[in-house]
C-alpha cells in the first residue's frame, strides 16, 4: 500500500466544517492534509448563467446523490426513509449547493431537556458558541441585520441585509397586521463586495452553485487560505477505513485514490468531517479489534439519533408580479413567531420559515418541483401565467427531536463506485414532528393569505428534504450516551475527533451549518490549545 | 451536461423523423395555441428545440424513444395518463422534452416577460422597510425567545 507525507492533522472531508477546521488548523502553523472523495468545483460550470439551467437543475445539480449519480457520490438506500437526505460530495462539500441560510440555532435550543423535558440538553450554551458564531460570520461573509429581538442581543453582520423585495415587505406588512415576528433573513451570501469576493447579482440560482463566487462556500472562503499557509488537499481520495495502531490511538486511514490504488495516509490526529452520514458511514466501516461495532462505538450510539428536520413548503400566487426568478432564493424574509414551546398547541419546541420566491425559471412554473400540479391543454398557458414571477414559499421546519430508531447503517450489499459498501438510511417522522409541520404550514397559510395571496397551495411535508443531516456521534460527557466529548473528540479514541453534524444532540429547528462551522471552530481552537497534551501514535 | 450558451448549436439528436412527428402531435395536444401562447410544434419542440434538450440531457434518449413508441397521440392527454401509469420514467421524459424544449424557446420567453437569468448589483441602500417603519412594531414587543435556566 502506497504512503504519503505524514501530517499533524488528517481531516477527512473538505466541506464546511472539514473546512473551518482545516483553516484553523494551518492558520494555527499545524501540518494539514485533507482527503476529499470530489473535486475542485469551476464556477464556470454553475448553471444559473446558461439558459439549460432548470434541466441542468433536475439532474447534474441536483442536490440528491442518487439522481446526480457522479462517480465520486456513493449511493445511499433510503427507501426505508420518510425523509431523503441531500448533499453534495466535492470541495466545500453541500455548501456548494446550499442556500446560504444562516440563522443561529437559540438559547432554547441548547436546553431542551431542561425547558421541555424532550431529547437532551448540549454540554454547552448559546453563549458559549456565540463568539464562534461572530467568527464563522467574517469567515464566510455574512449579510444581516442586527438586532432581532427573536435573539439575545448580538454583534452586527459583517454586510448589511441583502434586499427583501417588494415581496418581502408585502410579507412584512402582512405580519405587523397579525401580531407575528418577521425579521430581514440573514445569508452567508455577500451584500457588497468582501474579502476579495464579489457580492450577489441574482442570478437566482444559488442552488445549484453561485456562478459570482458570492455565496459563501469553503472551496472559496477557506480551503485556498488554509492551501496559502500549506494545507494539502487530496482530491478524488474516498477513504474507507480509520487505522488503529498498538497502542489504541488512530495512525492513519486507508483510502482508494482517483486511480482506484489502495493507499495509506498518516497523522498524528484523525479530523471527521464527512457528513453525519458520511461519518457514521466510515466509523462503522472501520470496525477493529477492540471496536467490534464500529470505532468508537462503545456507546452504541455511532449512526443513531439522525435528525433531518422534516421541512413542509406553503406556496402562495400573488396578483403581483414580483419576478421571483431573480435574486437569492434562500430567505428574503424569516419568521420566528411559533418557535418556542407553548404549552396548548399539541406539541413540544416549534419551527422557523423562510420566506423565498418560489424559485426557477418558467419551467419550475410549469412543472413545480414543491406545490402544484401539471396541468395541460390551454389551460396550461393560463396557470404559467399565473404563476410564472408570482409565487412566493415560506418553507417551513422545526425541531426533529432524537430518537435511537432513526439511523444510519451499512447496507449489506450497495456498494459505491469503489466497492465499499454504502449507507442506508432508516428514518421515520416523529407525531411531535408531524404536529409541528401541521400547525407551522396552517399558520404559513393564513401568513400569504394575509399578505395578498390568491391562491395558496400546500405541501405539508416535502420528502426530498434531507438538507440536514445531524446527530450520528452525539457529543456528551458521559461515554455511556455520546460518542464525542463536549469538544468533539471521540471518548475511546484520543487522537481521533468528529467535527461535523454528526455531533449535534438535538437538531434545534434552524438551518444547521452556522452552528456546525461555528462548532467546528471552537473544536479547532481546543485542538490548538491542548496541543500539547494530545496525545499522539508513536 | 454540456451547455449551449454562447456556442453553435448541437447536433441533431438520434431521434427520426417518424418520432419527431408523434413528438409534435403529442406536444401539441399538450400545449396547444392558446390565450396568446404558441403551440409546441411551431416553436420546434419536436425540431431544433428537441436537439438542444438531448444535447443537454443525453440520458433522456432513450425513455423518450420508448414513450414515443407506446403513446398515441390520437388518444389525446388520456395517452399522457396512461404512459405514466406504463412507464413513469417514460412518461417523465416527454413531459421534460416537451415543457423544456417549449420554454427554451425565446419566443416563449418573450411572450412570458421572461429575460433569462440575468446579473445585476443588488442594492443595499437604506432599506424602504426601515423607512416605512416596518421594524418597529417587531422591535416594541420586545425579545420572544426563551431564557434557559442558566
Amino acid at each position: 500500500m502506497s504512503g504519503a507525507q505524514h501530517a499533524d492533522v488528517l481531516i477527512v472531508g473538505a466541506g464546511a466544517s472539514g473546512g473551518v477546521v482545516g483553516r484553523r488548523l494551518a492558520e494555527a502553523g499545524f501540518d494539514v492534509v485533507c482527503l476529499e472523495q470530489g473535486r475542485w468545483q469551476d464556477p464556470a460550470d454553475y448553471p444559473g448563467q446558461y439558459a439549460e439551467w432548470e434541466l441542468a437543475a433536475q439532474r447534474r445539480w441536483s442536490s440528491d446523490p442518487m439522481v446526480r449519480g457522479l462517480p465520486e457520490d456513493y449511493p445511499i438506500d433510503a427507501t426505508d426513509s420518510d425523509v431523503v437526505p441531500l448533499m453534495y460530495n466535492g470541495v466545500g462539500g453541500s455548501t456548494i449547493l446550499y442556500a446560504g441560510d444562516w440563522p443561529r440555532m437559540l438559547p432554547s435550543d441548547f436546553r431542551v431537556r431542561s425547558l421541555d423535558g424532550v431529547g437532551d440538553d448540549w454540554p454547552l450554551s448559546y453563549a458559549e458558541l456565540e463568539p464562534y458564531y461572530d467568527r464563522t460570520d467574517r469567515e464566510m461573509g455574512v449579510s444581516g441585520l442586527a438586532g432581532d429581538p427573536a435573539y439575545p442581543p448580538a454583534s452586527d453582520p459583517p454586510l448589511p441585509p441583502l434586499p427583501i423585495g417588494a415581496e418581502g415587505m408585502a410579507v412584512a406588512r402582512a405580519h405587523n397586521r397579525l401580531g407575528w415576528h418577521w425579521w430581514p433573513g440573514r445569508s452567508a451570501i455577500l451584500s457588497a463586495p468582501y474579502q476579495g469576493r464579489r457580492p450577489c447579482v441574482g442570478w437566482g440560482a444559488c442552488m445549484q452553485g453561485c456562478p459570482e463566487g458570492a455565496k459563501a462556500s469553503t472551496d472559496l472562503t477557506h480551503w485556498p487560505q488554509a492551501q496559502a499557509l500549506g494545507a494539502r488537499l487530496i482530491t478524488g481520495a474516498r477513504v474507507h477505513r480509520v487505522v488503529l495502531g498498538p497502542t489504541g490511538l488512530a495512525t492513519g486511514v486507508e483510502y482508494v485514490d482517483a486511480e482506484g490504488v489502495e493507499r495509506f495516509q498518516g497523522a498524528d490526529v484523525v479530523v471527521l468531517a464527512g457528513n453525519a452520514i458520511g461519518t457514521a458511514r466510515l466509523l462503522l466501516l472501520s470496525a477493529q479489534a477492540g471496536h467490534p461495532d464500529g470505532l468508537a462505538n462503545g456507546s452504541g450510539l455511532v449512526g443513531r439519533r439522525l435528525m433531518m428536520h422534516p421541512f413542509g413548503v406553503v406556496t402562495g400566487t400573488f396578483p403581483e408580479r414580483y419576478e421571483t426568478w431573480r435574486g437569492h432564493v434562500g430567505v428574503r424574509v424569516t419568521c420566528l413567531e411559533f418557535y418556542e414551546t407553548v404549552e396548548d398547541r399539541g406539541f413540544v419546541r416549534g419551527s422557523k420559515w423562510s420566506m423565498a420566491p418560489s424559485t426557477g425559471g418558467p419551467l419550475n412554473a410549469a412543472m413545480p418541483s414543491r406545490a402544484g400540479d401539471l396541468v395541460w391543454g390551454a389551460d396550461h398557458h393560463l396557470l404559467v401565467r399565473e404563476r410564472f414571477g408570482h409565487m412566493l414559499s415560506w418553507g417551513v421546519f422545526g425541531e426533529d427531536l432524537p430518537d435511537v430508531e432513526n439511523r444510519v447503517e451499512l447496507d449489506g450489499s450497495l456498494r459505491d463506485s469503489s466497492g465499499i459498501p454504502a449507507p442506508r438510511v432508516t428514518y421515520r417522522v416523529s407525531e411531535n414532528s408531524r404536529r409541528i409541520l401541521d400547525f407551522g404550514v396552517a399558520r404559513a397559510a393564513e401568513s400569504l393569505s394575509e399578505a395578498g395571496a390568491t391562491r395558496v397551495d400546500v405541501t405539508p411535508m416535502l420528502r426530498h428534504s434531507g438538507w440536514h443531516i445531524m446527530g450520528t456521534a452525539r457529543m456528551g460527557s458521559d461515554p455511556a450516551t455520546s460518542v464525542v466529548d463536549p469538544w468533539g473528540r471521540t471518548h475511546e479514541v484520543e487522537n481521533l475527533y468528529v467535527v461535523d453534524g454528526s455531533v449535534f444532540v438535538t437538531s434545534g429547528g434552524v438551518n444547521p451549518t452556522s452552528t456546525i462551522c461555528a462548532l467546528a471552530l471552537r473544536f479547532a481552537d481546543r485542538m490548538v490549545a491542548t496541543r500539547r497534551d494530545q496525545r499522539v501514535p508513536a | 451536461m454540456t451547455f449551449s450558451w454562447g456556442s453553435a448549436p448541437p447536433p441533431p439528436a438520434p431521434v427520426d423523423d417518424g418520432a419527431r412527428s408523434r413528438l409534435a402531435a403529442i406536444a401539441d395536444v399538450l400545449l396547444p395555441e392558446a390565450h396568446g401562447m404558441p403551440a409546441a410544434s411551431r416553436v420546434g419542440v419536436a425540431e431544433e428545440q428537441l436537439d438542444r434538450v438531448l444535447h443537454a440531457r443525453p440520458d433522456l434518449t432513450l425513455p423518450l424513444l420508448e414513450a414515443l413508441a407506446a403513446v398515441d397521440p390520437d388518444a389525446g392527454e388520456a395517452a399522457l395518463a396512461t404512459l405514466a401509469e406504463a412507464s413513469p420514467a417514460g412518461h417523465g421524459a416527454l413531459v421534460v422534452v416537451v415543457l423544456a424544449g417549449y420554454y427554451w424557446s425565446e419566443q416563449v420567453k418573450a411572450l412570458l416577460g421572461y429575460p433569462g437569468q440575468t446579473a445585476a448589483p443588488v442594492s443595499t441602500a437604506f432599506p424602504a422597510y426601515v423607512q416605512e417603519g416596518l421594524l418597529d412594531p417587531v422591535l416594541e414587543r420586545g425579545e420572544i425567545y426563551r431564557r434557559p435556566p442558566d
